[in-house]
């Protein structure tokens, strides 16, 4: 691997240490730090409120020269991300520059959360959804905020069996 | 006033245009470093140990100002240099996020070799950092990763 690219993830990962953006956690996996595991909890008074949503950021080789991948592992109902929880999302893709790091990349899809852009949909039936029937739409969110802590607990089980 | 109550306010006014001198730096001159000066004056009869007048004044070339003359003699120095490039921004580069006073994350040692570029929308950059952007940009416009303003180098001008 580049040591640019190691230099670069590693500084992301001091920064986010020293300076953790409230609602966010990021590191790592233990033997490849091109793979990242992350978590988003829902921003207060909205209704992802209290969602604990677990990402998973795929870096390259040409990072930060090139977007990592990031899509949510736990389930989404949001009109900007699709069913594989892959994210459509402007400075992901065109809209992608180098002086970004993994901090701003997570603060800027918890603000996506709550200010998804019903023009570019990615889920049709969200999209839908939030423009004419906002109670419903709702609902929907409630119900995969509720999801977010079962796949949690979950997958804290899997690692423990696996360990064992 | 008595004597040696005059020659105490003489000794202290020259104290604090001697510190104002030497500091034009934030702080002005602590309470403990006058008192000290008074209370060996207090304790030396006469005021024979300080001598702040007995050698002429020393002005500064440039602004004119009295040099303070010191209460030591210095009898050996060594000198330490820093450098840093000429650019407005003083931080980080903001694709490496490595210092500009240190190297980009390709290169082994800050320098000449590894210099810093400043765009026509001022924004700095290590060179190769920002010469690696513009290469993964291939045909789209060329952008300052900052502003996305076109991106022109200016600092070779």
């Amino acid at each position: 691997m580049t040591t640019m690219t190691r230099r670069r993830l590693l500084r992301d990962l001091k920064k986010l240490q020293e300076d953790t953006p409230s609602g966010i956690c990021a590191a790592p996996c233990d033997n490849n730090i091109l793979v990242w595991h992350a978590v988003i909890f829902g921003p207060a008074d909205t209704p992802f409120e209290d969602g604990t949503f677990k990402l998973v950021l795929e870096f390259t080789e040409e990072y930060p020269n090139r977007p990592p991948g990031v899509r949510f592992v736990s389930k989404m109902f949001h009109p900007n991300v699709y069913a594989d929880g892959n994210i459509c999302l402007d400075i992901l893709q065109n809209r992608w520059s180098p002086t970004y790091d993994v901090s701003a990349i997570l603060t800027s899809i918890q603000s996506l959360l709550d200010e998804p852009n019903p023009n570019s949909p990615a889920n049709s039936q969200a999209s839908e959804l939030y423009v004419k029937n906002r109670r419903e739409y709702e609902k929907k969110v409630k119900a995969i905020v509720e999801q977010s802590w079962v796949a949690f607990g979950d997958d804290k089980d899997d690692k423990d069996k696996k360990a064992k | 006033m008595n004597t040696r109550q005059k020659r105490l306010c003489t000794y202290k006014d020259q104290l604090n245009k001697d510190v104002q001198v030497v500091t034009d730096a934030p702080s002005g001159p602590t309470s403990a470093e006058l008192s000290a000066v008074e209370d060996m004056d207090v304790d030396e009869e006469g005021n024979e140990k300080i001598r702040f007048n007995d050698k002429p004044d020393v002005f500064h070339p440039k602004t004119g100002k009295r040099i303070p003359k010191l209460a030591v003699k210095i009898t050996e120095w060594r000198a330490v240099a820093t450098w840093r490039w000429k650019c407005a921004e003083e931080d980080d580069c903001g694709i490496c996020r490595s210092p500009f006073s240190a190297c980009c994350n390709d290169c082994k040692f800050p320098g000449e070799e590894c210099p810093i570029v400043v765009g026509k929308c001022s924004h700095t950059f290590h060179v190769h950092c920002i010469q690696k952007w513009l290469q993964s940009q291939q045909q789209q416009r060329q952008t300052c990763p900052m502003c996305r303003q076109d991106w022109k180098d200016v600092s070779k001008a």
